[in-house]
């Protein structure tokens, strides 16, 4: 079947999303949109709050391994995106990242405007004392009796009802992802959604693509199953790191962009519980409003509060045996704390196609990651026990399971020598670059707004432009790209 | 509605063998069952079904490659080995100098986590109070009913 457009946008997360509603005027004005989603449109009704279910709103259900099994990523496919389930941590480009970035034009003055109009549509607000659930206390806690600053996560909620099940699909929708906000908007402007269409290919101004039947529970799309030739004058890409990336090497664009798929970063993640004497619950209630960047600048890293549901949790632990029990009876009593490592942009962590032409990432964690990843779990245990833990699970530590007593010797007792790939359990939920920008077309895929080398019809607006790692969760960031890549189109 | 779930993948030894190493890697304690139950191998089966294909075969084939392995560490197979055996093979694998060993080893653990930390009936076994709206209706009841011990598991 074919079928002709003004504009496409492939993906419908925090950078297709975005696009779409800046773009969404021009459809009342009789230009055609449509918005193409790979995932199903789940409505907030699908949301059960049950984990094995909810492996549904992820690609490959949650459990897409790098290519040699290290790291677990997890991303959203499904209308929405990854902000579906995301826990609408909100935080603006830090000017010095930014400044390091060196894109052309891309500048803290021009980002500003756009973040202060993005938070607002998405309501960015500063949790108040009532959404500090006892995990967050206690991190404050721990933070404040080792002299380490303190801050509030801004999140993007709007009637908060502290359920704690965020990251599996809120059922509220009270988190404001682009679901309940940006698709909305443009849908009701006439740009047409179709989820469940998969764009295999591009050539020229049209797109190859397979739309697939509607899942069970899930809402339907407008054009009926089948293969699909949809030809626009102008495609916007905003599959993520993945989709995009990938969609442009199964078309051939690797022979003149040789930047295309590399790199990639990941912002590496380990999530480390200690176990408290009192009840916390962390899994009812908000689950993060504190962070602390005191370590950003020196060790690479924040330490933000977190707390997932039983089996992740369980993963987590790398434990087995009567040491997982151990743990696993004190659900309740367990503290979380996530470790995000600022990874570097090397070429060689690059997506690439299978022989299917599925894609595959290939990356190796750095010394510095893993020094960065067994340095904040030396910090982490330290707030833990001035938090008032009794025990502490430290995967990278000589034994994973251990007391306040080993704190004199945390140094030689969690370290990289304790590290070993396949068995630490890493994972990741921010994939950043892959199309980065730059200058021309030897060491970047777009320039500064997005635009193909080479391609004036061809655009790219989410993650995947990442030039390097945010150092931050990055949805911000992606909406204020593709905020800059809908200016330079209508431009 | 469907009465029983009938196993697709995880049967015959291979059922035996996932079952062992399940009791080991979550042992049964303080009268909460340990991760060798049924219903938790029904939880495994049901999710290789939702797997890639590929993906799906190496894991069989990882049950066999476990069962055989078993000789090593106590001179039976793995199924038939003491639990002291069982630990000795597994903690051997986990720490094991080639990567895809380990890989085995993580696979088979989250596998076996999935399938116990995600069942509603372990729920008070770990202290979790499960979801807030328990009735939400999900597409596809069996996993549901499996979770919660309410369909009869046909191995």
């Amino acid at each position: 079947m074919n079928k002709e457009y003004d504009l496409i946008i492939v993906g419908s997360g925090a950078g297709g999303a975005t696009v779409a509603s800046r773009l969404a005027p021009l459809a009342k004005q009789g230009v055609r949109i449509a918005l193409l989603e790979a995932g199903p449109h789940f409505s907030n009704r699908y949301f059960t709050q049950r984990e094995i279910e909810m492996f549904d709103l992820f690609y490959d259900r949650g459990a897409w391994p790098t290519a040699d099994g290290a790291v677990t990523v997890s991303f959203g496919k499904a209308v929405g995106g990854s902000t579906l389930m995301y826990t609408g941590v909100t935080f603006r480009l830090p000017d010095d990242v930014c400044r390091q970035w060196g894109v052309e034009g891309l500048t803290p003055e021009d980002l500003a405007p756009r973040f202060a109009r993005l938070e607002k549509e998405v309501n960015v607000m500063t949790p108040g004392p009532e959404m500090v659930n006892e995990n967050n206390r206690l991190f404050r806690k721990g933070c404040e009796a080792l002299d380490l600053p303190v801050k509030d996560i801004q999140l993007n909620l709007d009637g908060c009802e502290q359920m704690g099940f965020c990251n599996l699909g809120c059922v509220r929708h009270h988190k404001q992802g682009t679901a309940a906000v940006q698709v909305p908007q443009a849908v009701a402007a006439g740009v047409e959604l179709v989820p469940n269409c998969e764009v295999r290919r591009i050539a020229g101004h049209t797109l190859e693509a397979t739309v697939k039947s509607t899942p069970p529970g899930t809402e339907p799309g407008p054009w009926s199953p089948g293969e699909y030739r949809i030809s626009a004058r102008q495609i916007v890409l905003a599959g993520g790191t993945v989709g995009s990336t990938a969609l442009l090497l199964r078309s051939g664009f690797e022979r003149e962009l040789p930047a295309l798929g590399k790199y990639v970063t990941i912002h590496p993640a380990m999530t480390v519980y200690g176990i408290h004497p009192q009840k916390v619950e962390a899994f009812r209630g908000f689950p993060k409003v504190y962070y602390t960047d005191a370590f950003s600048e020196k060790e690479g890293f924040y330490l933000e509060t977190a707390f997932y549901y039983p089996f992740i949790t369980a993963k987590n632990t790398a434990l087995w045996g009567t040491e997982l029990t151990h743990v696993m009876q004190r659900y309740d009593r367990l503290m979380g704390i996530i470790i995000l490592a600022h990874d570097e942009a090397l070429a060689t962590n690059r997506i690439r196609l299978d022989s299917k032409g599925l894609p595959q990432l290939k990356y190796q964690l750095s010394e510095r990651s893993i020094e960065a990843l067994c340095d904040g779990q030396r910090r982490a245990s330290r707030i833990f026990f001035a938090a008032g833990c009794e025990q502490v699970v430290m995967p990278n530590a000589r034994q994973i399971l251990f007391g306040p007593n080993a704190t004199d010797e945390l140094d030689s007792f969690i370290s990289p020598r304790h590290f070993l790939p396949n068995k630490t359990p890493i994972a990741s939920a921010h994939l950043q670059g892959g199309c980065r920008m730059g200058q021309g077309p030897e060491d970047s895929v777009c320039d500064s707004r997005g635009r193909v080398h080479g391609h004036p019809h061809l655009f790219v607006a989410d993650g995947s432009l990442f030039p390097q790692s945010a150092h931050v969760n990055p949805y911000l960031t992606i909406m204020a790209l593709a905020d800059r890549v809908a200016e330079g189109m209508v431009a | 509605m469907e009465s029983q779930y009938p196993f697709r993948y995880l049967t015959g030894f291979r059922l035996r063998v996932f079952r062992a190493a399940a009791d080991r890697i979550v042992p049964p304690a303080e009268g909460a069952p340990g991760g060798g139950s049924l219903s938790t191998s029904a939880m495994v089966d049901w999710s290789l079904d939702k797997m890639d294909a590929k993906l799906r075969s190496k894991f069989l084939l990882l049950l066999f490659v476990i069962q055989g392995l078993g000789i090593l560490f106590g001179g039976k197979f793995f199924t038939a080995n003491s639990p002291a055996a069982q630990d000795r093979q597994l903690r051997w694998m986990e720490n094991n100098r080639l990567r895809l060993m380990r890989l085995g080893f993580f696979g088979l653990s989250t596998f076996v986590k999935m399938g116990y930390y995600t069942r509603e009936e372990n729920f008070p076994n770990f202290r979790y109070p499960g979801p807030l709206f328990p009735q939400a209706p999900y597409p596809d009841p069996t996993v549901r009913r499996i979770s919660q011990g309410a369909i009869r598991l046909e191995p």
